[in-house]
């Protein structure tokens, strides 16, 4: 969209713990890309460098930006590596440790060794007042004057910069911890404060209590990064909107991204879910499994009918686990609406190694960016899947567009050490390496389809990230999928999908009775409705561009999990909630494999989101108009290599192709396609074509 | 470390075989978690009271999904009843069921279902599954009955039946099923939560069969048992030889304090890989429900065993195959019938603690000291005019004991279980109950270089009249122990009323009535240290000083350390005067694999009581 005759450009920024990429996107239809090594701590620093090299590359000033997106590491970062700050917490008196105590769950059930992850606040930081709400809402006793003095007096002495209030029941009054909040804001102005509900409104003292503190600990943190980058880009000449990716997929401004940081949690990888969903809404894919696997980890995402499944449960700092909701208690519960992301110790960098009982396994530690894969020369000795890929011939040695050369020989040597006593060529050991990580993979996939019912033959792979292409056909050979997308700039998609979403906002509220009734529903989410619109039309929104999404977290009564069953448009009256109890029926049915009886269903929560849609950037046209005219970079014979496919198919003379050289015709594997970011592998028995975005749809047999 | 030469002789085809593990347990644990996502009652989601398993037509375990230590191992004898009563006439659709048969129990909450696998008419295996129930009959709601004294009071026992037969859902089973338990919906949803986890499971058997071919699946199990086997052996050969003994106590039958503690004794034996596990001297069973079947003992000495090890051991048949498990009959860890079993989770929490007593001494780097000994209960219940007959359980832990290089965990479920502690919030929304407290106690925790856990206080008030309340607790008399030089735990103690005029301490195991105003506060017994206290890092004693887990009193008395507390720090001049003249300096700075000193095979602690609330 043009506005007042300019060109509309839109850049976006992704900060990886590697890379930072950059995507500039010109609304006269061109594209900029840069990939540039991140700069920690000072991350703002490779984030001015990126910027600079698109604007240079298009020839234009940096105020001729009309809006920043931004997907970052900061704020999951300051909690693994517990870099946050000084945090005190404000409780009910008797519950200082609900914190600490948290649900008693561990994840592994025989290490006698397990440590349960320390608090974020120290007992002698989490603080009690006098007062009390009970679970009616009642207050007995309110908070005082002098509750709140005996407790500021306790604050004073804390040295903290950050503070959580969270009381029991707080749920039911959320005026009464806001009124504590902003009275103990008036008297600590220099505190950062976070007042749980604000954040988290939701049933569950440990929950929320965790959501608020999270948020406390990194929001110095998060708010300094922040703050920082927008005084560089001012100084850059950028005075953009600015907007960061939520965990929900959504974008918010950077001024509440700094107040509510604790939902940037999964900000990188939520980009790279709605890059997915883009794809497949453009593509009419009723279903597809968003496959995201880089230097590390790999990641599994499903997208249904343009819709991305949100996590009911989610823990920062757990580490990685495709078995979710078995694996509780490894981190930090954070109630926030996170899209469902499963994620295994798969990547590049992953460990080729044989356990104590002679197998060989894959991962889950990975040789890292240092020492890295052997095959990088950079000090690594351990063979890794980088290295089995250069060995069977599915990455080329030789540099490509300014990538790094690899080493062969190293790839050899290390792997011949894993190869030799399982009596195994070097060949055969790397063609292993690859299927135990499909194996691993396998499940990975499982986790976001069989796992909820789905069957992933239903579903299209959508693979990307630097690794992902080169083991999308095999991993979907082995789900018996049959087609598998490798979108544009696989290695930058995820910075893509930051520039086709959406400003998202989300309010919760507890629904309190025992049973679903209209007027109650309709009052708490009408007031909701009501409170956000304001809201966001001070904020400058139109209307005519607010989307209102409203949900409600359903369960049958005495069952744990919840579903999110969502509320159609317009008054909610007898029949709607008549309705719900049918969506709550199929959706039970598809995920679970039976029906209840409708009479015994309950609503946990309601809630309501707000999309402040964006007009314009048709991203996915655009970026393929933009590759077509740069065809000439991406085609040209290369000429063919020796790849191995397995001792059925064996060692075949295999065409090396740039994305150029397909067309919407498809021809036969085995081939490989080389790009600057990542390798297709298309597999024998498997076939090639583009379609009219340039994606590589590759068929499996 | 007595290393493999890692050859090829072990496998067929390493790849394969590491491709195929991967995929037979994920199959196991994919079961799990349609039991997991389907689950009606807390106990199975929350709890994950519940396990799976892929079994080969012999009935060996090929993969046990991810479980509660209570169930590990239990399957084999399952597949023995099965295959015993119906070897020969197995048909594709079968399904079976059963809770209770001599030589394979747990308590009657717990429904094993069992389906064989066939491709075309060849039987290529089993999967089978168990998943506690919220009720299956009996005096009380919930059919764990602490004061029942036979099983015939526990609810309805299934001996080994046809739930399915050839596919045909057998409406006398459910009938009679549904018939004799409280919530039949709870029941009905998650036993069919459990044949759906096995539908699932037979469809990911027969593509793993229709993949490898008949024979190559069984290579490869077999393989996958000699693996394991493999791995179980090296790591029990990182043990010393030897013979290591062990006792603690109950404090009583859980029903009556008058009756006298229940030894429970073990000797483990370790030559070369295998081990012996014998449960000799243990006390006979008890007139209350806190008996256990062999099959928990069995599962208990396996989960304890893997938890020592500490390597990615599978649980499969050849896991099991170096441990030889003995047991008395008529023990209370090998009871006969009628014994009660519903709640042998008591039994099983001591077997736990006895068998690390007795581990530490083989291996005293891996294992911590005695742990809170288990779960407590308060169960209140009353009726109501307006909503009936009502029921809340709170359950209380603590955690564990020191570890060698760690501290006991504050606050986390016992390693026999993996139990959610319940939400206030939620608990409190009844309108029956406010929660007034629930945090840690402070100078409770076992002292020693390495703190047991500290108690947990829970206070509650109740909100109306006539409640019967029910608080089921243990280490009243019987502390838990301390390793390597450390102290012993404190006390499970519980008071009506606390600071009122009609305060009054409470019996280990009692029922009280009352009123609304009325509160009761349960302290929850701790863990016991591990290493000499006063060789503890005294920053580490400040920490939990300042943390108000320990009292200035209290790093004086049981640390010898004295801290300034005005100044925040170690009042280093006392502190080496306190501890000389054992200590020159403030004691090591000790990171994990201290070394202890070998304790005699056989250490007896005197059953006695100590401390009381303070």
């Amino acid at each position: 969209m043009s506005r007042n005759g300019h060109r509309d450009i839109h850049v976006a920024v992704d900060v990886g713990g590697t890379f930072t990429d950059v995507l500039l996107f010109d609304g006269d239809g061109s594209i900029q890309k840069a990939k540039v090594l991140s700069s920690p701590p000072d991350f703002g620093r490779a984030v001015i460098d990126g910027l600079k090299i698109v604007l240079d590359a298009q020839g234009l000033h940096a105020s001729a930006v009309n809006t920043l997106f931004h997907a970052m590491t900061v704020a999951t970062n300051a909690v693994l590596e517990r870099r946050g700050s000084p945090t005190a917490l404000v409780t009910t008196k008797g519950f200082r440790d609900s914190l600490e105590l948290a649900r008693g769950r561990r994840p592994t059930m025989y290490d006698l060794m397990w440590d349960k992850p320390k608090p974020l606040v120290s007992r002698r930081c989490r603080f009690e007042i006098e007062q009390r709400i009970t679970a009616s809402g009642e207050l007995d006793p309110p908070v005082t004057t002098a509750s709140i003095d005996a407790v500021a007096e306790q604050l004073a002495n804390a040295e903290v910069d950050a503070v959580a209030v969270s009381l029991i029941n707080s749920f039911m009054r959320p005026d009464e911890e806001l009124r504590l909040t902003d009275e103990l804001r008036k008297r600590f102005p220099r505190l950062l404060f976070t007042a749980s509900v604000d954040i988290a409104p939701e049933i569950g003292e440990y929950e929320r209590t965790s959501t608020a503190v999270v948020n406390a600990y990194i929001m110095p943190t998060v708010d300094n990064y922040l703050r920082l980058l927008e005084i560089d880009l001012e100084r850059l000449g950028i005075h953009a909107p600015f907007y960061v990716m939520q965990s929900s997929g959504g974008l918010s401004r950077s001024s509440d991204a700094r107040r509510q940081p604790v939902h940037l949690m999964e900000s990188g990888p939520a980009a790279g879910v709605i890059a997915t969903r883009t794809l497949v809404r453009a593509a009419g894919i009723s279903s597809a499994i968003a496959f995201d696997m880089g230097g590390t980890t790999a990641k599994a995402s499903l997208v249904e009918n343009g819709e991305a499944f949100e996590a009911t449960e989610y823990e920062v700092g757990a580490g990685m686990n495709a078995k979710r909701g078995v694996n509780v208690g490894a981190g930090y519960t954070v109630l926030t609406p996170t899209l469902d992301i499963a994620e295994v110790g798969s990547g590049g960098g992953s460990v080729f190694w044989i356990d104590s009982g002679g197998a060989p396994r894959v991962g889950p530690q990975s040789a890292g960016a240092l020492p890295g894969p052997a095959c990088y020369g950079t000090g690594g000795e351990v063979p890794t899947l980088s290295d089995a890929a250069l060995a069977l011939g599915y990455l080329n040695p030789v540099s490509i567009a300014g990538s790094h050369a690899l080493r062969p020989d190293l790839a050899m040597a290390a792997l011949r050490k894993v190869a030799d006593p399982l009596g195994l060529g070097v060949r055969d050991a790397a063609y292993g390496a690859y299927q135990i990580a499909i194996a691993n993979m396998t499940r990975l996939l499982k986790a976001v389809t069989t796992e909820r019912g789905r069957d992933p033959r239903d579903s299209v792979l959508v693979a990307f990230g630097g690794a992902g292409p080169a083991y999308a056909a095999a991993l979907a050979r082995e789900l018996e999928i049959k087609q598998v997308i490798v979108p544009l700039a696989p290695g930058l998609f995820s910075a893509l999908g930051l520039l086709v979403s959406d400003p998202q906002y989300d309010e919760v509220r507890v629904y309190v009775p025992q049973s679903i009734e209209a007027e109650a529903v309709s009052r708490s989410v009408g007031e909701m409705e009501d409170l956000m619109m304001s809201q966001l039309l001070t904020d400058g929104y139109a209307k005519g561009q607010i989307v209102v999404m409203r949900f409600a977290d359903m369960r049958y009564s005495g069952q744990q999990g919840i579903l999110r069953i969502s509320i159609p448009p317009g008054p909610i009256t007898d029949s709607v909630l008549n309705s719900l109890l049918d969506r709550l029926d199929l959706e039970h049915y598809r995920t679970y494999g039976h029906r209840k009886a409708r009479t015994a269903a309950r609503i946990l929560n309601l809630r309501v989101r707000a999309i402040c849609t964006r007009t314009g950037i048709e991203a996915m046209p655009a970026l393929a108009a933009a590759e077509r005219n740069r065809r000439p970079l991406a085609a040209g014979g290369k000429g063919s290599r020796e790849v191995y496919f397995g001792p059925g198919a064996g060692l075949i003379s295999t065409r090396v192709l740039g994305r150029g050289d397909l067309s919407t015709s498809p021809q036969e594997g085995p081939m490989v396609v080389e790009e600057m970011d990542s390798t297709t592998v298309i597999p024998p028995n498997a076939t090639a074509h583009l379609d009219k975005f340039e994606n590589v749809i590759i068929m499996v047999d | 470390m007595k290393g493999h030469s890692l050859t090829t002789t072990h496998f067929r085809d390493p790849i394969t075989f590491e491709v195929f593990k991967n995929s037979v347990i994920g199959l196991a644990d994919e079961m799990g978690l349609v039991i997991l996502r389907t689950a009606h009652t807390p106990l199975i989601s929350q709890a994950m009271d519940f396990s799976t398993a892929v079994c080969d037509p012999v009935g060996q375990v090929i993969a046990q999904g991810t479980s509660m230590m209570i169930h590990v191992g239990t399957f084999p004898d399952a597949m023995t009843a099965v295959l015993t009563k119906y070897g020969g006439r197995i048909e594709p659709g079968d399904v079976y069921l059963f809770n209770e048969m001599d030589g394979v129990a747990q308590h009657l909450n717990d429904l094993y279902v069992i389906k064989p696998c066939f491709l075309a008419e060849e039987l290529l295996g089993f999967v089978v599954c168990t998943a506690h129930h919220a009720d299956v009959g009996g005096r009380v709601l919930g059919s764990m009955d602490l004061a029942a004294s036979e099983i015939f009071q526990e609810g309805l026992q299934i001996p080994l039946v046809k739930l399915y037969d050839k596919g045909r859902l057998s409406e006398t089973v459910m009938d009679i099923l549904l018939r004799n338990v409280r919530l039949p919906e709870l029941v009905s949803g998650d036993l069919e939560g459990q044949v759906a986890a096995l539908s699932i499971g037979e469809a990911g058997f027969a593509r793993l069969v229709e993949r490898y071919s008949i024979d190559g699946f069984r290579h490869l199990s077999n393989e996958l048992l000699d693996y394991t086997e493999r791995l179980t052996r090296s790591a029990i050969e990182s043990v010393p030889d030897g013979t290591y003994g062990f006792e603690d106590w109950i404090d009583d039958d859980g029903v009556s304090v008058d009756h006298e503690p229940v030894p429970f004794r073990v000797k483990i034996t370790v030559s070369g890989s295998s081990i012996v596990v014998d449960w000799d001297g243990t006390g006979p069973q008890v007139e209350s429900s806190n008996n256990a079947h062999i099959t928990n003992t069995r599962s208990v000495t396996y989960g304890v065993l893997m938890g020592v090890f500490r390597d990615e051991i599978q649980s499969n048949s050849g896991f099991y195959r170096p441990i030889t498990i003995k047991a008395p009959e008529g023990s209370i860890v090998n009871a006969k019938r009628p014994a009660a079993r519903g709640r042998r989770s008591r039994a099983c929490y001591r077997m736990i603690d006895v068998l690390l007593g007795a581990l530490h001494q083989a291996v005293p780097d891996r294992v911590p000291a005695g742990s809170d000994g288990g779960t407590g209960t308060l169960l209140f219940s009353g009726k109501e005019p307006a909503r009936g007959s009502w029921m809340e359980l709170i359950v209380s832990s603590s955690g564990w004991g020191g570890r060698p290089g760690l501290d006991g965990i504050d606050y986390v479920s016992s390693f026999g279980a993996n139990m959610a502690l319940r939400p206030v919030e939620l608990i409190e929304q009844a309108g029956l109950l406010r929660i007034q407290q629930l945090s840690y106690e402070p100078d409770t925790g076992g002292p020693g270089q390495w703190r047991g856990c500290v108690s947990l206080r829970t206070e509650v008030r109740v909100l109306v009249d006539n409640v019967s309340l029910r608080v089921g607790g243990q280490r009243h008399k019987i502390l838990a122990y301390g390793l390597a030089g450390g102290k012993r735990g404190g006390p499970t103690a519980s008071m009506l009323n606390p600071g009122r005029p009609d305060e009054r301490l409470l019996p280990g195991t009692t029922t009280v009535i009352m009123q609304k105003g009325d509160v009761i506060r349960y302290i929850h017994s701790s863990g016991g240290g591990f290493g000499d206290p006063y060789l503890r890092d005294p920053t580490l004693v400040l920490g939990d000083v300042l943390d108000e887990k320990v009292s200035v009193d209290g790093a004086r008395r049981d640390y010898r350390v004295a801290i300034d507390i005005e100044h925040r720090r170690v009042d280093e001049d006392q502190t080496c005067q306190l501890r000389a003249p054992s200590c020159r300096d403030l004691g090591p700075i000790t990171p994990r694999g201290l070394k202890t000193e070998r304790v005699p095979p056989t250490s007896r602690i005197e059953p006695k009581s100590q401390g009381g609330l303070s």
